[in-house]
């Protein structure tokens, strides 16, 4: 076969030893502790994991080794770090904790350390965020520090700077749809799918298997990530984490599923 | 005394590697001199990023002759993604020979329509010597997790322990004697990577 099955990963977010789940990058709800929601994925087998301090660079702290550590001790699948990551050291010393990507979101934007990065430690293991908002006037724009710093950069012109640089994988996210549960912004994921030849994990409105299911179908995205559908239960919002069954997974691919990057 | 002991030249996921032996509870050591290099049980050659970059590492830590050593003396060894291509004779990637343990070559995937690399995530492999010690409990319905953009091809088919398609088949493990390699990420792939580290322990 020519291609993969897309995959399918768990966004999480925390601050400290907290579990968060956030709407539109606002409103952070408690859930628990992050480690054993990573223990609980693990025993789910998810396909991968990905873990963001969406804290850490705006309150200017190092990413916390402690509990990154107790992270990679509980994942035995590929997992992805996030959070205050600005130097080719910090990288260095995440990845020999057992971490296999780094995503590297606000220390992203001038290219400088993707390339560094990547000449190190190969593009496989550098993931760039992309963090997206629409203006009024309906207009894709890339926002840094936890979507308080607006670039102005169109989300393709700084996709295929960060291809060019080295980055290994693009996790592009809508703000505006985080935690809405209304299905991912597809004309986003396929705008930028198609304009680089990395994969693409696209985040940000999944709320049902179905909503993946159209994101693999548009065939813009190598793997479908998300936070809310898979930490939250129901109307009332209650902590709860799940992850689509085999068969389940087997069933987001369809005929009509587009090919996969 | 360690059950495996782990290579660390420098580059490498050892971090993920003694996790996953800390899970089944057998005792895995990090060695970097060469000296309890050669006293080791099993043997294990970790690698990942660039293949000149990992055997420049390797032959700058002193370690290139003590790895040698230990191949030839019939103790189970393993590399792992660019460990079991430094196993091979060399790689399209680099310039650097590699150690030549067994006769394979690793080639860069063919430019085919529709084929994006790296190969990247969740696949399928099928043992070709179902009854290696390395293959117990994975014969059926076992999947690996995958990321890279080279592919060893044995020149023989004998050396072939595993294979996997992606475009074309490519070998997903190899084997020459006490020496073998995977070409997937064990330490990251559930309970199906936890059995062949288990295997690997016990061999």
């Amino acid at each position: 076969m020519n291609s993969l099955r897309p995959r399918v990963i768990p966004c999480l977010q925390f601050v400290g030893g907290e579990l968060l789940k956030t709407r539109r990058f606002k409103h952070p709800l408690y859930l628990g502790d992050p480690v054993n929601a990573v223990k609980l994925f693990n025993d789910l087998e998810c396909d991968e994991l990905i873990v963001v301090d969406i804290r850490a660079t705006l309150e200017g702290r190092e990413p916390d080794y402690d509990l990154i550590g107790e992270f990679a001790s509980e994942a035995f699948m590929p997992l992805a770090y996030g959070g205050g990551v600005n130097s080719v050291e910090q990288i260095r010393r995440i990845l020999s904790i057992g971490i296999e990507k780094v995503v590297i979101s606000s220390a992203a934007a001038d290219g400088k350390l993707i390339s560094a990065a990547a000449a190190v430690f190969g593009s496989q293991s550098i993931v760039v965020s992309v963090d997206v908002r629409k203006t009024l006037l309906g207009r894709h724009e890339v926002w840094t520090r936890s979507g308080t710093h607006n670039t102005g950069i169109e989300p393709r012109a700084y996709a295929l700077q960060m291809e060019s640089s080295g980055a290994g994988e693009l996790f592009v996210q809508s703000i505006d749809l985080e935690g809405a549960r209304s299905g991912y912004d597809l004309p986003l994921m396929n705008d930028i799918g198609a304009s680089v030849n990395i994969p693409v994990i696209g985040c940000g409105g999944a709320g049902s298997l179905d909503d993946i299911r159209q994101l693999f179908r548009s065939g813009s995205v190598a793997a479908a990530a998300a936070g809310t559908m898979f930490v939250l239960h129901g109307k009332h919002k209650a902590p709860l984490i799940s992850y689509p069954r085999p068969n389940e997974i087997a069933s987001l691919v369809d005929a009509r599923t587009g090919p996969i990057p | 005394m360690a059950e495996v002991s782990i290579v660390d030249y420098g580059i490498g996921n050892t971090g993920s590697i003694c996790n996953m032996f800390r899970k089944l509870r057998i005792e895995a050591e990090v060695v970097s001199n060469p000296k309890s290099l050669s006293n080791a049980r099993r043997l294990m050659l970790p690698g990942i990023g660039a293949f000149d970059a990992c055997m420049h590492a390797l032959h700058t830590s002193g370690l290139r002759a003590s790895v040698l050593d230990f191949a030839g003396t019939q103790r189970p060894m393993l590399g792992i993604c660019v460990g079991m291509q430094m196993l091979t004779l060399h790689s399209e990637e680099g310039n650097a020979p590699g150690l030549g343990l067994i006769r394979a070559h690793t080639r860069r995937f063919p430019d085919a329509d529709g084929l994006r690399i790296p190969h990247m995530g969740w696949n399928t492999v099928k043992w070709e010597v179902p009854d290696h010690p390395l293959a117990a409990g994975l014969l059926s319905d076992s999947r690996f997790y995958f990321v890279h953009s080279f592919r060893v091809i044995c020149e023989s088919s004998a050396n072939s322990l595993a294979t996997c398609t992606y475009g074309e088949d490519f070998s997903a493990a190899i084997v020459h004697g006490n020496v073998a390699g995977v070409q997937f990420h064990p330490e990251k792939s559930h309970r199906f990577g936890l059995q062949l580290l288990s295997n690997f322990a016990k061999s």
